[in-house]
């Protein structure tokens, strides 16, 4: 629960209190320069991969031939623990944006940084990130909500590590609803408040995805039904891997509410591309809900 | 400071001993002019001597003082509304008149104000002067028929209001926190009830209202951009009187009468919405709405006791609030409530016919209080000030070409700026605890309103201030990556900085003919305090923040000259004025702060400061007379703000930048029952900051964001309309009622509130679409008011 949702309530307050009127309208924006946006992770224990976009000006169509036309196919990308470098391959994907580079020999090891270096149309793209020391949830269970006989919540126990500083991110997956991991509602959080205690979380069923699918039926709210079977991951991050998502994370959940500050998501790479390269502690737990 | 305050003892001095010291054989008549039906005493009423072509205005408390040679005089007192008092006097000693002045009956005849001095705009020194009076305000069209100080003082040149959904009013660039607002000379920290669409003052408790957007007068101080002073009525205190209102949304009741007659009054009155309560049949049993809802109040009290012409004592007070609250089953509940509490002592004592003083005493408290529940989660949040002031004020009026004014301020702040706690299950987090920032703000100032020659006249002034930001506190120093890298300490008390400075104000006027005059005034402003919000829309949730040993106070300097003229024996006043102002040590947070980040944390760790200026020119062209009145006000103005660590340095538009800003107010009365009004306002749109371009980030779409402020909305205008039927006046009979009917909006204009922007399709299909969508708030709001009196 994040202390912004104050300012979602007052406009909910005012949307409904007063006969409010909404109304598609055209505008037209300033040109912006395609840049080359970068989305890389490293999991212990799992090959490196990176996925290379462009992006668009806001309003120019998103039809099959764009959204093609968005996908980099043609970049030269390393990866380098310190000692050895790798170079990424070029791999299929069933779904948009259908190619991605993939390592094949080196695995992302717990306390090592990793550099990421993309060379595309003359330009050279870099970043770093590390893969720090795993926490796991010592438990974690579902329990129904109070006014409800199928739906409810998953809730995990862990204990933080006082003597560090930690940063970490969880995702849950219902098996056979959710085809990848999702990012919890709220998926990013210090130990600021918590530092060496012991703590109970909520986990929220996140969003898949911001874009509003038509088709999409969702019953389960932020919640769960009973007999879902729910796979729990917790990742511990970097500062910075966990900076990137903290802002990246609100502007996908603000898209919409014009009280959300209009920053763009700072991003992790230099040379002028945007995105990240995350590094990934990862532990998982599996429970079914009943 | 000794360096300062010298100089500034000094001039008090001079004043003191060199003006009166060209006295010969001179008297004074003084006294206090009030209402005859009422007792109330009249605020700004025109003293004048007709073979000098010489006069004062009533002070705060009805109070005058004129000191001429001796001789035979035609004293001529007035006010808007009221009938002319004229007598003659023989002035061979100091004489004491109290004057009561009736007031026209407005209600069944045809009007022609006349009281208010004719030519009072070409003729002061003030420059940036509005004045609204609140009988006139009580007839302009309001949306849901709420009589709206606020929104009425926003229809004159210079001052803005932000748009609907918007807290606060601009004055020339200025923001929402550099208004100081005055309710019987407490501070009102937030102004307005329901984000901005109505604000905290109950017009039936109001007796004068008066906003200074230029040549800030140096007893007022600590604010940059304006002052809103606001009094509350008295009371009568001759006979019991109920007024009230039954209105769409909410009504309102008012009783005021003698206690002792022509001794003691008092004057109480309330408000409150009742829109909850109408909508809850409607709602669904599953809504949250259902048990929760959103209302408003607000209560204002005043006593006085008249002991004497010398001594009297005023005791007021102010409780508002807004309670809003959100009820899911048993799962989730929102409680928010926010609303400001004031209360001042004030006694006057008169030394001699000369010599003024006022001593009060002032209670100001705002705050803020959320506390949400979800399942297992629950989160408090509390922001507030509280402010404790001592306040001594004196005029002494040594000859009728001097108003000298001195005194001194001190205010004891406790600000909160957020404090918040929260737990899940039985873990709770260590949100930092309430954090609580303890200061001491003085002031002392000297002004003169000198009458050089006949044609010249000057009013300066001195403002010396000082603030003092002390213990108990707790500095966090952070680290490179956010963390608290080291804790300094202070003890209750110790000061742990301290900054001051000096105020001059200075307003010339020039008069070229008896209707016309040249005006400029030049006025430095210290405000130790500043608002700051996270988003582009402010709100009760923006965070007031004192000066600290990171925060420094924001310097305003404001440069304005202006050209007044009358015409057709002062039946149209116009005036041409033109600004430039500057203000240092503005503030915002760092780009990418999250109100997350304050927590545990100094809230100013996380502020970046930079510089704003604003410039731009007024037209006012205004009909005070005859069966039609109203006026035409056009602001064209810019503001922009620069800072090193927002926007990679690049200048930027304020949020509330607006280049044209026009008004047009008409009035016409319809024999002798009918009046009606009507309003248009128009302005450019307000700068935002809106995507431009957008990429995918696992699966989902986000944004990069145009500059800061580079965008604009669409432009926000809209015609509303009044009309007000007053009942019969039946000959005996003390009742008397009013209907009044309004159309806020008329012609329906969707204007922008917000726009966002959705994008809608599937990613898998490859057929993704974007639209931009714009939420207007208000569509066309007919209203209905019934209003009583008895």
């Amino acid at each position: 629960m994040k202390i912004s949702n104050q300012r979602v309530l007052i406009v909910v307050l005012l949307l409904l209190l007063f006969s409010s009127c909404e109304k598609d309208i055209t505008f037209k924006l300033p040109d912006q320069t395609v840049k080359l946006v970068v989305e890389g992770w490293i999991e212990q224990d799992q090959f490196p991969e990176v996925i290379l976009t462009k992006s668009s000006p806001y309003f120019s169509p998103i039809d099959t031939a764009a959204l093609l036309s968005s996908i980099v196919q043609d970049a030269n990308v390393y990866i380098s623990n310190g000692t050895t470098t790798e170079k990424l391959s070029l791999v299929y994907d069933s779904q948009y944006p259908f190619f991605f580079y993939k390592g094949d020999t080196m695995k992302g090891e717990i306390g090592k940084t990793y550099n990421l270096t993309i060379l595309y149309e003359g330009n050279t793209y870099t970043a770093t990130t590390s893969i720090q020391p795993l926490a796991k949830f010592d438990s974690v269970w579902f329990k129904l909500n109070p006014n409800s006989d199928s739906i409810g919540n998953v809730f995990g126990y862990a204990t933080d590590d006082g003597s560090v500083y930690n940063y970490y991110r969880a995702y849950t997956k219902i098996l056979h609803v959710d085809t990848d991991f999702v990012p919890i509602y709220g998926s990013v959080w210090d130990d600021k408040f918590f530092s060496g205690q012991s703590l109970t979380a909520q986990l929220y069923h996140g969003i898949a995805s911001n874009i509003v699918s038509p088709s999409s039926g969702n019953d389960r709210g932020l919640g769960y039904k009973l007999g879902d079977t729910v796979m729990v991951k917790l990742c511990t991050l970097d500062y910075e891997t966990y900076k990137f998502w903290v802002a990246a994370e609100s502007e996908i959940y603000s898209t919409g509410n014009p009280f959300a500050t209009t920053t763009s998501i700072p991003s992790m790479i230099s040379g002028g591309a945007l995105g990240c390269f995350s590094g990934y502690g990862a532990t998982y737990n599996t429970l079914v809900c009943k | 400071m000794k360096k300062i305050l010298f100089p500034f003892c000094f001039s008090v001095l001079l004043l003191l001993i060199v003006i009166p010291s060209a006295n010969a054989q001179k008297f004074t008549i003084s006294g206090y002019v009030k209402d005859a039906s009422s007792g109330e005493f009249l605020i700004g009423s025109n003293v004048y001597l007709k073979e000098l072509m010489k006069g004062v205005s009533t002070n705060t408390y009805g109070f005058f003082s004129i000191t001429v040679e001796k001789g035979d005089y035609d004293l001529i007192t007035s006010f808007v509304g009221y009938k002319d008092y004229e007598e003659k006097i023989k002035l061979d000693k100091n004489i004491k008149l109290n004057i009561s002045l009736e007031p026209n009956v407005i209600t069944t005849k045809e009007v022609v104000i006349s009281g208010e001095r004719e030519d009072k705009n070409t003729q002061s020194t003030e420059v940036g002067r509005v004045e609204i009076p609140i009988e006139k305000m009580k007839k302009l069209p309001a949306m849901f028929g709420e009589v709206d100080i606020i929104k009425a003082i926003e229809l004159t040149p210079g001052v803005q209001s932000a748009g609907e959904g918007n807290t606060g009013f601009y004055v020339r660039g200025g923001g929402p926190d550099q208004n100081l607002i005055l309710l019987d000379e407490a501070v009102v920290y937030n102004a307005s009830h329901l984000l901005g669409f109505f604000s905290v003052f109950n017009a039936d408790a109001i007796k004068n209202v008066e906003l200074i957007k230029a040549g800030m007068p140096a007893n007022f101080g600590g604010r940059l951009a304006s002052v809103l002073d606001i009094s509350m009525k008295e009371g009568d205190n001759k006979k019991f009187d109920i007024d009230g209102g039954i209105g769409l949304i909410s009504s309102r009741l008012t009783i005021q009468g003698p206690i002792k007659k022509n001794k003691c009054s008092f004057i109480v009155s309330g408000r409150r919405t009742y829109l909850d309560l109408i909508i809850r049949p409607f709602l669904n049993s599953t809504s949250p709405f259902k048990k929760g809802g959103y209302y408003f109040y607000d209560l204002n009290a005043k006593v006085n006791y008249y002991f004497s012409d010398k001594d009297r004592l005023f005791l007021s007070g102010y409780f508002g609030r807004d309670v809003f609250s959100l009820k899911g089953g048993s799962t989730f509940s929102n409680t928010i409530d926010w609303g400001n509490a004031t209360a001042t002592v004030r006694w006057n004592h008169l030394f001699n016919s000369k010599l003024f003083s006022n001593t009060t005493f002032i209670y100001s408290d705002y705050r803020f209080n959320l506390q949400a529940d979800q399942n297992l989660y629950q989160m408090k949040l509390y922001s507030g000030i509280r402010d404790y002031s001592a306040k001594l004020d004196f005029t002494y009026i040594p000859a009728i070409q001097h108003n000298i004014k001195f005194g001194a301020l001190y205010t004891y702040h406790m600000f909160t700026p957020n404090s918040a706690s929260a737990k899940s299950d039985t873990t709770v987090f260590d949100l930092g605890g309430t954090v609580k920032l303890y200061s001491h703000e003085l002031a002392l100032y000297v002004s003169d309103d000198y009458d050089v020659t006949e044609k010249i006249k000057i009013s300066g002034g001195l403002r010396y201030s000082m603030f003092f930001f002390v213990g108990p506190y707790s500095q966090y120093v952070l680290d490179n990556t956010g963390k608290i890298s080291d804790t300094v300490n202070y003890s209750r008390g110790s000061l742990i900085k301290m900054y001051q400075g000096l105020e001059p104000r200075i307003s010339v006027k020039f008069g070229i003919k008896s209707n016309s005059s040249i005006k400029a005034s030049f006025t430095m402003n210290y405000q130790y305090i500043h608002l700051v919000s996270y988003t582009s829309v402010s709100l009760p949730t923006d965070i007031w923040m004192p000066c600290t040993a990171i925060v420094k106070p924001q310097i305003g300097y404001q440069y304005s000259v202006g050209y007044f003229q009358n015409f057709r024996k002062n039946m149209w006043e116009t005036s041409l004025e033109f600004y430039y102002k500057d203000m240092r040590n503005q503030i915002e947070f760092k780009e990418g702060t999250q109100p997350q980040d304050n927590l545990k944390n100094n809230t100013d760790n996380n502020l970046t400061f930079g510089r704003g200026w604003s410039y731009g020119g007024e037209v006012y062209i205004k009909k005070r007379l005859g069966k039609t009145t109203g006026w035409i006000g056009y602001t064209l103005s810019w503001t922009q703000r620069k800072f090193p660590d927002i926007n990679q340095e690049k200048v930027f538009f304020a949020k509330y930048d607006r280049r044209h800003d026009i008004s047009i107010v008409v009035s016409q009365q319809l024999g002798k029952r009918w009046s009606i009004s009507a309003v248009w306002v128009y302005a450019t749109g307000n700068a935002i900051t809106l995507p431009l371009a957008r990429y995918f980030l696992s699966g989902n779409i986000v944004e990069e964001y145009s500059a800061r402020n580079a965008l604009r909305m669409p432009a926000y205008h809209h015609l509303d309309i009044s009309a007000t039927l007053e009942g019969k006046e039946k000959p005996g009979k003390k009742f008397h009622s009013s209907w009044t009917f309004g159309v806020y909006n008329v012609y329906d204009r969707m204007n922008p509130y917000y726009i966002y922007f959705e994008t809608t399709g599937s990613l898998t299909t490859l057929d993704l679409k974007t639209v931009a969508k714009e939420i207007s708030l208000f569509p066309i709001i007919p209203s209905v008011t019934w209003n009583f009196k008895f």
